[in-house]
């Protein structure tokens, strides 16, 4: 045991680096810092953007990640951002401007899109914008657009009306759930099988807005949506939940490193001064760690963050006041092996200030087993601050998975199948965790020998 | 030193370290604290206030507001708002050991009461069924599976692999998978609450679903948490395989699996058992969010609620219940180990 503490750091770190365990947990760890750095230089609009809904609206909502074509070839497919091919204006006399702009493409896929999303924007106010959406057989549909998305992106349920009073005029009924699914289909399938089946071919379509004054188009594009997204789909809103989970990377990371790193050394230097020095003293040390461990940790900073919502580095402070204890426990029991050593009877018999004594001995010695519980404490951290996020309560103005879960819960997210809203947010929490678990235990391993 | 010196001494040191936690929480919460016991005040001086206009026909108005004002008046004094600082701290933690937290804002029992002891008192015994029944399942398998690994080198690697996974896998996430494997993709198991509705009227059957529901919570439970007390047992068995007493066993040449059932787990049990009561106590505070996604009725749920509706009352009382709860476990985990350690009960 004492031969095991002589050895130096370099020793440990050969040993440290030969351990196969220890080496996965740095390789994950870099992988994550690289993701983190990615993270850390989208702009923070997109942060605070993130919990407004109508930010999303471009994106499809509650799709499957985009790689399930793999398995389901046909079934799943983008979204598709269409230019306009031609636009043309037209002014009759001094007060009418006409202006159209034409889409062309080519449908080749057994679905209709999931939506479909226009974006055109211009500098007056219109009299008329109107939709002619020209199918391959040659019908064409003509569709009003309501003047309370004049100017504005709007996607089918916007202007369902007319699509929908054109379902009824085919099918003799009107749909009993109108959603963007079935307005889609009814300007993808063919009347003819009652839209269940796609028709394939050359779609045109037209938007003709009128106006009193020239008009000048400052952008114009239509999104055919998809029913699949990234990497790893989108939730109810339509966000996308790779975007997400890169979002909420950073601040797990934070969280977690800062907590273990105070309560750690907080626990190391309480606990080992109090097996240092035994006796009554040790004994009121111990009374105080008993009293902070009796704190029940997820309801107390759930009553805590009610009187003052905390910010990131507070919540991880709030976490480490509530974990110093666990460690304080351990680095006692170590303090207490120390002290049995011969050698530090010596110095004693030596008159060699006990202060000293604790800064030559036991310092040192309690170090190794410091570093290896500040990686192990790390995913405590975490899981503790995901748990709290899922219960609602959070840093405002960031996004952690918790967060994610917990709309997935509320959006009933299990129940509605949407499985990749689920999975990946949690799949991400134990994949941060491990590299600290591997690193922690190959550390102790190495420092500390067999426990 | 006997056994009842020790208890004496225990006792001493665990109300103390209850009022000191307590005071802890009390100086974290005070500011709600003060608004809850405002409110309170509101409700019960209206309710004053409405039982008096009804009953007392002979007061006129300006008398009605007298004597409310003298009630409010009362109460404020009651609840030491009024009191100087060391006065209240006093008067409230007076309060909240006698478990009077007030009245809910909006959240009740199911019997209609508001006070917040009573809605606890209502949810409670439903966690404590789940996670006493959880933990205890997690410490008999976690016991035998620590003492094989410390044993055999197969075992041993499994307890590695089960312990990262208890440090780095969320039980509540856990515990939405399984409910999406076993309960929405195959009918395995309901998905979620505590019996079935209607709930069933023969007893029997009333304890048969109950069971049926507990399954899903208790494997989450189970998988997450067996590794964290198995590396705690193999530690604890490790070191005491190292002393003198199991060599002379072995020497006498002992079958191993004497020595360990019979001298290393009876030296280990003692810190076992301290373990194992610290696990449940501990348990009952990690079971906010477990409960949520299992929608099981018990004081997790109950605090989800509470968050959702800003029910400040029920935050507090489930808050400082847990806390006596966990100060009783960590005195009942000392209690056992005094029993079970010789040293203690002969009076060393």
């Amino acid at each position: 045991m004492s031969e095991r503490h002589v050895v130096g750091f370099s020793t440990y770190l050969k040993e440290f680096l030969s351990s196969k365990l220890g080496l996965a947990g740095l390789a994950i760890l870099i992988v994550l810092l690289v993701f983190t750095g990615i993270a850390l230089s989208i702009p923070s609009k997109i942060y605070a953007s993130w919990n407004n809904p109508s930010a999303w609206k471009e994106y499809p909502e509650h799709v499957p990640p985009a790689w399930m074509s793999i398995f389901y070839p046909g079934m799943y497919f983008t979204t598709e951002k269409l230019l306009p091919t031609a636009n043309s204006s037209v002014a009759y006399g001094k007060n009418v401007h006409v202006i159209i702009i034409t889409y062309q493409f080519n449908w080749t896929k057994k679905l209709a899109p999931y939506n479909v999303y226009f974006i055109i924007s211009y500098n007056t106010t219109p009299i008329e914008e109107i939709i002619y959406w020209t199918k391959p057989d040659g019908y064409t549909l003509q569709i009003s657009v309501p003047s309370d998305v004049y100017n504005t992106p709007f996607d089918l349920t916007s202007i369902e009306g007319s699509i929908v009073s054109y379902i009824s005029s085919v099918t003799g009924k009107t749909p009993s759930l109108i959603n963007s699914t079935v307005l889609s289909s009814a300007l993808f399938n063919s009347p003819k099988s009652d839209f269940t089946v796609t028709e394939q071919g050359k779609y045109l379509v037209k938007i003709e807005i009128v106006s009193t004054s020239p008009i000048k188009i400052t952008a114009s594009r239509l999104l055919l949506l998809g029913n699949s997204y990234g990497l790893f789909g989108t939730d109810y809103f339509g966000r996308p939940l790779d975007l997400g989970i890169l979002l909420g990377l950073p601040n797990a990371l934070e969280i977690g490193a800062l907590t273990s790193a105070v309560s750690v050394i907080v626990g190391v230097i309480v606990g080992g001064i109090s097996g240092y020095l035994g006796g009554n003293k040790d004994s009121a040390i111990q009374w105080v760690t008993l009293v902070f461990l009796a704190l029940p940790a997820l309801p107390f900073l759930v009553a805590v963050s009610f009187v003052t919502r905390p910010s990131l580095v507070l919540e991880a402070l709030l976490i480490a006041f509530l974990y110093w204890p666990f460690y304080a426990i351990i680095a006692r029991s170590v303090a207490l092996s120390i002290k049995s050593n011969a050698f530090v009877e010596a110095d004693k018999l030596l008159g060699i200030p006990s202060y000293r004594v604790f800064f030559t001995h036991f310092m040192p010695r309690l170090i190794p087993m410091t570093v290896a519980y500040m990686a192990l404490g790390v995913p405590g951290g975490i899981l503790l601050a995901q748990s709290l996020a899922f219960l609602g309560i959070a840093p405002a103005n960031i996004v952690t998975w918790g967060g994610i879960l917990n709309s997935a819960y509320v959006h009933q997210a299990l129940v509605n199948g949407w499985w990749w809203w689920v999975i990946f947010p949690g799949i991400m929490i134990v994949i941060v965790s491990l590299p600290f678990v591997f690193i922690g235990f190959a550390i102790e391993k190495v420092a500390l020998g067999e426990r | 030193m006997g056994f009842k010196t020790y208890l004496l001494k225990k006792v001493l040191i665990y109300f103390s370290v209850l009022i000191a936690t307590m005071t802890i929480l009390y100086i974290f919460t005070f500011p709600i604290l003060q608004q809850v016991i405002i409110s309170t005040i509101n409700v019960d001086v209206s309710r004053f206030e409405e039982a008096l206009i009804r009953h007392s026909h002979n007061l006129n108005m300006t008398q009605v507001n007298i004597e409310v004002e003298k009630y409010r008046e009362y109460l404020i004094s009651a609840y030491g708002l009024n009191k100087p600082i060391v006065e209240k701290y006093f008067i409230q933690m007076y309060n909240l050991l006698r478990f009077n937290f007030g009245d809910a804002y909006f959240l009740q029992a199911p019997s209609g009461s508001r006070k917040v002891s009573a809605i606890i008192a209502y949810y409670l015994p439903n966690t404590i069924l789940l996670f006493t029944t959880g933990t205890i399942i997690v410490i008999i398998a976690g016991t035998f599976i620590g003492l094989l690994a410390a044993n055999t080198k197969i075992w041993d690697k499994i307890v590695a692999v089960i312990a990262i996974v208890h440090s780095s896998l969320p039980t509540w996430w856990f515990g939405f998978i399984l409910l999406a494997a076993f309960a929405y993709s195959i009918k395995l198991f309901p998905p979620g609450g505590m019996v079935s509705i209607p709930p069933p009227k023969n007893p029997f059957d009333y304890g048969l679903s109950v069971l049926d529901h507990m399954v899903l919570p208790l494997l989450a439970l189970f998988i997450v948490g067996v590794g964290g007390f198995a590396y705690v047992v193999r530690s604890l068995v490790a070191s005491i395989l190292k002393e003198d007493f199991v060599i002379t066993a072995k020497a006498r040449g002992l079958p191993n699996s004497t020595i360990l059932y019979k001298h290393v787990l009876r030296a280990a049990s003692p810190a076992i058992a301290t373990q194992a009561i610290l696990a449940v106590a501990g348990s009952l505070g990690g079971s906010v969010t477990t409960e949520v996604i299992f929608e099981w009725p018990g004081v997790g749920l109950l605090t989800y609620w509470a968050i959702g509706q800003n029910d400040l009352p029920v935050i507090l009382g489930v808050t400082y219940v847990l806390t006596i709860v966990l100060v009783a476990g960590l005195f009942l985990g000392e209690l056992v180990y005094g029993l079970l350690d010789p040293r203690i009960k002969v009076g060393e």
